[in-house]
């Protein structure tokens, strides 16, 4: 019964979907590679403040150059995959998870599309994908987690993220 | 207190012990038997039509084998496909269409909403070219671009996806008919 409790993944209302985890704290820095530094450093700053700057009681630091920050962007050329970008969140043994207690991120950005993507696109991918190192899944309909026809339209959290955020961390 | 009963006293502090570190372990989500990663694909098609434009072959096939390669850290698996029927584009008798993720040691790793293909399945496959030189082909907006295809009728490989949900349980041969009559 109990790890049933404790594992339970998901919890959704009518606009959110969270995976029924979280970070270990509230205050958490990125870092990057020098590529991506390079590459994506405003736009990475930007939707980082894009979820600073909401309600949601939780706040991303920039860490610079690194690759040991809990949250690490890296960007690759990898070929037409038809994907920007991927996100991966892991427990304290490294182990790729989502309900769970998160301790590290992963987010890697495709060189292929994003370096010639246009702005609103880039700030949509990197803000998005700071929202599943949070904790949020896909919802639809249109929103920034949205992943079925938002498609560069929104570039920063709109209400139903920040309720979703707040469902998890709370309100500032 | 005799032996046997300490016995039993530690046996099942022992055991408790064990149920709740086991319980209280991080990352002990259920139902995570793949490793999966969240993924922002490019393109969002609406209909059928939209993947018919998108791509330069569209075929019935069998999975037949496959082969993971590393490229930065990040599984991609190049399945070979023995191809059925071609419902649009050149006649070929093979082709390999590569996908993000694959088996890494004992564990997969997978898109959330893209899991891997399975060998002897069969699959109707929106294929776009690499584009880069590479012998390879993608399937058009991952998941969306992809249909199981079982006793002749059409289930989505994604049906959070209303392109992948407006084709479920269509007849196999009436999704062939909507693409040509495209052309």
């Amino acid at each position: 019964m109990l790890l049933c409790l404790l594992s339970a993944p998901l919890v959704a209302s009518a606009h959110y979907v969270t995976f029924g985890g979280k970070w270990y704290t509230n205050n958490v820095y990125f870092t990057y590679t020098q590529s991506t530094s390079d590459n994506y450093l405003s736009v990475v700053r930007d939707s980082a403040q894009s979820w600073n700057s909401t309600s949601v009681n939780f706040l991303f630091y920039d860490g610079g150059v690194s690759n040991a920050g809990p949250i690490w962007l890296l960007d690759q050329s990898y070929g037409a995959t038809g994907w920007s970008a991927i996100t991966e969140n892991f427990n304290s043994f490294g182990t790729t998870c989502w309900a769970c207690t998160y301790y590290k991120s992963k987010i890697q950005i495709n060189d292929t599309y994003m370096l010639t993507a246009t702005g609103p696109w880039k700030h949509y991918v990197i803000a998005h994908e700071l929202g599943h190192t949070l904790g949020l899944d896909h919802a639809n309909p249109s929103h920034l987690m949205s992943n079925d026809g938002t498609a560069g339209t929104v570039t920063a959290p709109m209400q139903h993220d920040i309720d979703g955020g707040t469902s998890i961390y709370g309100t500032k | 207190m005799g032996k046997f009963a300490k016995g039993w006293i530690t046996l099942a502090l022992v055991g408790l012990v064990g149920v709740v570190a086991v319980s209280f372990r991080p990352g002990s989500g259920a139902a995570e038997s793949a490793d999966t990663f969240h993924v922002v694909w490019n393109d969002s098609f609406a209909d059928v039509a939209g993947l018919t434009r998108a791509a330069d072959l569209v075929i019935i096939g069998t999975v037949q084998t496959s082969t993971v390669e590393m490229v930065h850290d990040l599984p991609f698996t190049n399945y070979v496909i023995k191809v059925d029927r071609v419902i649009s584009g050149a006649s070929v008798d093979e082709v390999t269409v590569r996908e993000t993720g694959g088996v890494v040691g004992n564990r997969v790793r997978q898109a959330d909403d893209d899991p891997m293909m399975q060998s002897g399945a069969r699959e109707v496959l929106f294929l776009r070219k690499s584009g880069d030189g590479n012998p390879w082909y993608w399937v058009v907006g991952g998941p969306q671009g992809r249909f199981h295809s079982m006793g002749g009728r059409i289930q989505p490989v994604d049906p959070t996806r209303s392109v992948q949900r407006a084709q479920a349980g269509v007849d196999e041969q009436a999704l062939v008919d909507q693409v040509r009559s495209l052309h």
